[in-house]
């Protein structure tokens, strides 16, 4: 298949990993992010060498839904031509026109998500899409101008998450750390202060 | 479809097959196939029926309610898996000292389950797969603490 249009293939388990550490999952969201940005979802994709993608997700539904519908096949953020590593996306820019109003429908509008978006960063071995939604109808476009700091946000929460991945994975890889991550956890260790630090940017 | 203007007093299924051989491209025949049960449609025929009829493609193949979730916040959920998700749920909010933290794990669980369009057997699968996602609460240890500590230790380690 051509690279250009390839589709990943997802991990045996990726219907029901977000289950099975849903608490693990939810709490490293309610406790270091929640209500930044409006931020109301979050989940955490990640794309091995295989081209092979699991989800870290804190509304597991959506995945399990979109995977048991077969939608997952129609939406372009899996298809590799659209990784790009330091990319934004508006979800909805990645559908396909033919299936737009059945992909809002039904990943956007059954959640209450107003807008969904991802921002994405190629790490050593794999590549991490950073998925986000919010509930708030704030500016569309306030995420787009907010891009390096939703990649900081979604670097902090890769380094929790990564210990789940590394149990789904073959053999003993170790996950590659994010460099930027350790100074930005300081500044989310209080949300009042992440909030502060924001409000400057 | 009747909703939708596309009856026909004449065919068999009260449906005209030539509406829906015209909206998604394909042979009466085929068409014919569909209304009566004979075959199934592939899901990308079913997403192409189910936008052209403007309903989800859960409820065009299973038949199932059109979800309620809104920006109201209401979910709807079928009482048994309500109780069967507070039966499991009993023996961790008799062991964890947050409550917050139940709160927000159970209601975020039902919305899961709700949001799911799957036979109510299999709904409690997924209640216990995420119900053994809290197995640290047997060590009466809460994963929020564990996670602010491992934060905290970076800060010290980074600072």
């Amino acid at each position: 298949m051509d690279q250009s249009t390839q589709i990943v293939k997802l991990h045996p388990d990726a219907k029901i990993i977000s289950f099975e550490h849903k608490l693990f999952i939810l709490n490293t969201f309610n406790k270091n992010i929640q209500g930044m940005l409006g931020i109301d979802y979050f989940s955490l994709m990640i794309v091995d060498s295989e081209k092979q993608v699991s989800f870290y997700s804190t509304c597991p539904a959506l995945e399990f839904s979109l995977i048991s519908d077969n939608l997952w096949e129609l939406d372009g953020i899996f298809k590799a031509e659209n990784h790009q590593d330091g990319a934004f996306f508006f979800w909805d820019e990645l559908y396909p026109d033919t299936f737009k109003k059945t992909l809002i429908k039904e990943k956007e509008t059954k959640f209450g998500f107003l807008s969904g978006f991802y921002v994405m960063k190629q790490l050593k071995d794999v590549f991490a899409i950073y998925s986000f939604a919010t509930k708030s109808q704030k500016e569309k476009e306030m995420y787009r101008h907010s891009k390096d700091t939703l990649i900081k946000i979604g670097d902090c929460l890769y380094n929790e998450l990564k210990s789940i991945h590394s149990q789904y994975v073959m053999g003993d890889k170790v996950k590659p750390s994010v460099s930027s991550a350790s100074s930005y956890l300081k500044l989310i260790i209080d949300n009042s202060k992440c909030k502060k630090w924001l409000l400057r940017k | 479809m009747l909703k939708k203007g596309y009856g026909s007093c004449s065919a068999a299924h009260g449906v005209s097959p030539i509406a829906i051989s015209k909206a998604i491209g394909c042979y009466n025949e085929m068409s014919l196939r569909y209304l009566d049960g004979r075959s199934v449609p592939t899901p990308e025929i079913a997403l192409k029926i189910a936008e052209w009829l403007e309903i989800s493609p859960a409820y065009l193949l299973y038949g199932e309610a059109e979800s309620t979730h809104s920006l109201d916040n209401k979910i709807f959920i079928d009482k048994d898996i309500i109780e069967y998700t507070l039966k499991k749920m009993i023996p961790l909010i008799k062991k964890s000292n947050d409550e917050l933290e139940i709160i927000s794990f159970f209601n975020s669980l039902l919305s899961d389950v709700s949001l799911i369009n799957m036979e109510n057997d299999e709904l409690k699968k997924v209640v216990d797969l995420a119900i053994k996602s809290t197995a640290f609460f047997n060590d009466k240890i809460t994963i929020g603490s564990k996670i602010n500590g491992s934060i905290n230790a970076d800060c010290q380690a980074a600072s």
